[in-house]
């Protein structure tokens, strides 16, 4: 991550504007990262200070200063330093300085230490090449640790991370969040609650009339008082939110040495194309709607579009929804073989929501019962063992579109 | 169903009663989870309101206890410090102690843990400090004490912490405390260090410090975050019989002449920069926007290095080494502390005079050995960059040598004290080296403007 130091932004009025980086920039940022790995590849062994004296190599113009500092920070990050393990230079200036106080006190007054001298004598008591001394001292600081393992990340990989690190830069110092954010799957959405929920951030949900939803994100304090404490696990939330279909965001920042309040917007384009549903649950739900289908129940079934929140108690993330006209819509979440609080939690949800009605689908590997969720409740628990029963789940549908 | 009232993340959320029920100011109605909000500050007057309006309370945010802690030894109090305990008691225990360094503070700690006999977190800026909190309670009781930062994270009714580490995990353990001290409380009232405050639950509140004034107003702060100034004595009133006695001695010394040469030709280079940008370095916003513009152009970069190049002339000057060689030798019998305004003049010295080191970078074991060795006599001087600057306890060190520093007045104060912890017949001596004709004469000025420092004393020259 690139702490806000190291941001390309500049302020536009009461706005924060990342700098754009077009294909230009981009190739010329490229351009830099191959260097820097060239110059760093070849470096193997050298302290952390000759590291940082040999990127300072790289070509590049004062406006590009910046783009450099980030590159490099993230590449030196990919890297691993270490002291040197045959010298133990805490024992040894132990020793040193320790000699060096007795000498002192036993010394006419106006006589000066012969240093050379006491160093040499030192370093061979503690079997050190003499010559090696003067850098043993303090070959323990981070400027004298040996480079162990060279970087493992490509240019190009180096210079998407250090994109999405502006980005968390900038959130470091964000005092809220609002994303307004689109999924193409319930599992996206799981995510992204569930790094929410990780991250001990609070939201507000609602959706918007284009059906995406808008979540406002702070911390439990920032009712009390705008605060940066939460900037972090913001920052942390961008590979959460890339891995969303669309996302737009919008933050209140406090930006600067004085900390001034801005506000900053961004688009993403989704980075993360990795599956996100687990096949095996996937298949199974694909499974239900085609049987559903097949035996003509009256219902259409589809995947469920709305988020169920309830402040204060929790939110259900359906996968789907069942309708029949003039009825209301039942929606089905699928927990499988989740954890047995997660299924407590629902049945919080359901005995504080009353209204929408919810089948949670649960493995009898959970050893819970269904009659923790009785008929006078809107939602209930189907219990399976083995396979989804299709004919079982439409008939707990029918009786809670019903009640 | 009773109202019931929950520690989440450093607030008290307040469930059960509706919206718009009359209750203590800083309560928030917080529609993400439908409950009202208070800083867990809050925590006492709102039990008080909501028992004297009579109304049900499960109250699972307070997750103190109650000790029964016994002082190995008790120690007879100085009569300032029983007066100090006096009022603090008298503002319900809330409030701050102001003392002079060396003057016992953390004995007035020591008595508010056993006289409220609640769980009880001490605040402290570094983990020097954070080491000999650890090491005065646990002899103090017959307890263990858990620790939080430098790489330790042990929560116990006696815990120890730094402010770093209490910003980032108040919000955890917020409510496990009955009683909080902050130590060197002047530091809390910052933006990020006064949120540790409010997340705190802990009725029970003392801060100590010798300095409170800061630079930026902001210790008004303090009133809030832990109570008004309970109790104060200043230096001159408890030198002699309390503190030890002192002198400081100003040492201004010539730049050879090459490193004069040097000096004004780098200055010449900074200060012409700044003239063709119109940057006053004294306006309040001078030295970031000079930072900031001069990032930019090839130019810029080359007034920045050579801004730093004349401040180390002036810090790390050839004649002040020379010097510092000379009092090492004279004090070669004495403890003292040689301090500098940056790290590369700390290991600087270090190298060159072969005396131990504490920054930063420097682990806590290794600055534990450090102390306890320069305490015990097997070092006699030790050098540091700023760490040392607060509330470390070193009895035994008298002298003090300000290679660099600062224009901070709370700075030099600090180091200052250092010295002054009470052994004896001790007499404390702080010498003050300062580059003739540098930026540092003025700086040397502006750290002095304080009473510690308005008792007689030598100025030296030397060229």
């Amino acid at each position: 991550m690139l702490g806000p130091d190291l941001v390309r932004a500049r302020r536009r009025g009461e706005a924060l504007e990342l700098q754009k980086f077009p294909a230009k920039d981009k190739a010329r940022a490229l351009s830099i990262a191959e260097d820097l790995l060239a110059l760093i590849n070849s470096a193997e062994g050298a302290s952390y200070d000759e590291v940082l004296e040999a990127l300072g190599a790289v070509d590049r113009d004062s406006r590009e200063e910046k783009l450099w500092s980030g590159l490099k920070k993230l590449l030196l990050d990919d890297a691993e330093f270490g002291a040197p393990a045959a010298i133990e230079p805490i024992g040894f200036r132990r020793a040193l300085f320790a000699r060096a106080s007795a000498v002192r006190r036993t010394l006419e007054a106006g006589a000066r230490i012969d240093r050379p001298a006491l160093l040499a004598e030192l370093a061979r008591e503690h079997q050190i090449d003499p010559a090696l001394a003067e850098d043993a001292l303090f070959s323990d600081l981070k400027g004298a640790a040996r480079m162990t393992r060279l970087p493992r990340i490509g240019a190009a990989e180096l210079v998407e991370r250090y994109e999405l690190a502006q980005l968390q830069g900038v959130l470091l110092r964000a005092v809220s969040l609002v994303v307004d954010v689109r999924c193409s799957s319930a599992e996206g959405y799981r995510q992204l609650f569930h790094k929410l929920k990780f991250r001990q951030l609070l939201y507000r949900l609602s959706e918007l009339p284009d059906g995406r939803f808008r979540l406002e994100i702070d911390g439990p304090f920032s009712v009390l008082e705008a605060t940066t404490k939460y900037g972090l696990q913001l920052a942390l939330l961008v590979p959460a939110l890339y891995a969303c279909d669309e996302v737009e965001l919008a933050a209140r920042v406090r930006w600067g040495k004085e900390r001034k309040a801005l506000s900053f917007s961004a688009t993403l384009k989704k980075r993360d194309s990795r599956t996100l549903a687990a096949t095996e649950l996937r298949q199974e739900l694909e499974g239900l709607v085609a049987a559903v289908a097949k035996r003509g129940s009256g219902f259409s079934v589809g995947p469920a579009e709305s988020l169920l929140a309830l402040p204060g108690v929790g939110l259900i993330v359906p996968d789907l929804v069942f309708r029949s006209p003039h009825r209301p819509p039942v929606y089905l979440e699928l927990l499988g073989y989740w954890s047995r609080p997660a299924v407590w939690q629902r049945i919080e949800w359901a005995e504080a929501d009353r209204e929408r009605r919810v089948l949670f689908v649960v493995s009898s590997r959970l050893r819970v019962s269904e009659e923790m969720l009785d008929e006078n409740q809107s939602s209930a628990l189907y219990v399976f063992k083995g396979s989804l029963n299709p004919r079982a789940i439409l008939e707990r549908i029918e009786a809670l579109a019903t009640r | 169903m009773p109202a019931a009232l929950r520690f989440v993340g450093g607030t008290l959320e307040l469930t059960g009663l509706p919206e718009g029920q009359e209750l203590p100011a800083g309560a928030e109605w917080d529609l993400r989870a439908l409950c009202h909000r208070f800083p867990a500050s809050a925590y006492a007057p709102l039990v008080r309101m909501l028992t004297r309006a009579g109304i049900e309370l499960s109250d699972t945010a307070r997750a103190y206890q109650e000790l029964s802690l016994v002082l190995r030894a008790q120690r007879e109090p100085r009569p300032f410090q029983t007066a100090a305990m006096a009022a603090w008691k008298k503002q319900r225990c809330a409030g701050l102690v102001v003392l002079p360094t060396g003057a016992g503070k953390s004995h007035v700690a020591v008595m508010a843990i056993a006289d409220r006999q609640r769980s009880a977190l001490v605040v402290a800026p570094t983990l020097d400090l954070v080491r000999q909190w650890y090491d005065l309670l646990r002899t103090s009781f017959a307890t263990e004490v858990g620790v939080v930062g430098g790489g330790e994270h042990s929560v116990l009714p006696l815990t120890v912490t730094t402010y770093d580490s209490a910003y980032i995990h108040m919000e955890r353990f917020g409510n496990r405390f009955g009683l909080v001290i902050f130590d060197e409380c002047h530091h809390l009232p910052g933006e990020s260090y006064s949120l540790t405050a409010r997340m705190c639950l802990a009725p029970y509140r003392l801060g100590l410090t010798a300095t409170p004034e800061r630079a930026d107003g902001r210790e008004s702060v303090l009133d809030e975050l832990i109570g008004p100034v309970a109790y104060r004595e200043h230096i001159g009133d408890l030198a002699g019989e309390y503190l030890a006695d002192y002198e400081t001695q100003r040492v201004v010394i010539e730049l050879t002449s090459a490193e004069r040469d040097e000096y004004e030709s780098e200055r010449q280079v900074y200060l012409g920069y700044l003239r063709q940008q119109g940057i006053q370095m004294g306006s309040p916003r001078g030295f970031s926007e000079f930072i900031l513009r001069s990032s930019r152009t090839e130019a810029g970069r080359r007034a920045q290095s050579a801004y730093r190049r004349q401040r180390a002339l002036s810090f790390a000057a050839e004649g002040k080494l020379v010097y510092l060689e000379h009092l090492l030798d004279v004090h070669r019998e004495d403890r003292t502390i040689v301090f500098t305004q940056d790290n590369a003049t700390a290991y600087q010295v270090s190298r060159r005079f072969l005396v131990p080191i504490i920054t930063h970078q420097t682990k806590v074991k290794e600055r534990s050995e450090i102390l306890e060795s320069f305490q015990a006599g097997r070092y006699r001087a030790v050098v540091t960059s700023k760490v040392l600057n607060e509330g470390v306890d070193v009895p035994s060190a008298n002298v003090a040598v300000v290679v660099s520093g600062s224009g901070s007045v709370m700075e030099h104060v600090q180091r200052l004290g250092r010295v002054l912890r009470k052994q004896g017949d001790k007499r404390a001596t702080l010498y003050e080296l300062v580059s003739a004709r540098t930026g540092e004469t003025s700086t040397s000025e502006r750290r002095r403007e304080h009473a510690a420092y308005k008792r007689p004393s030598f100025h030296g020259g030397r060229s």
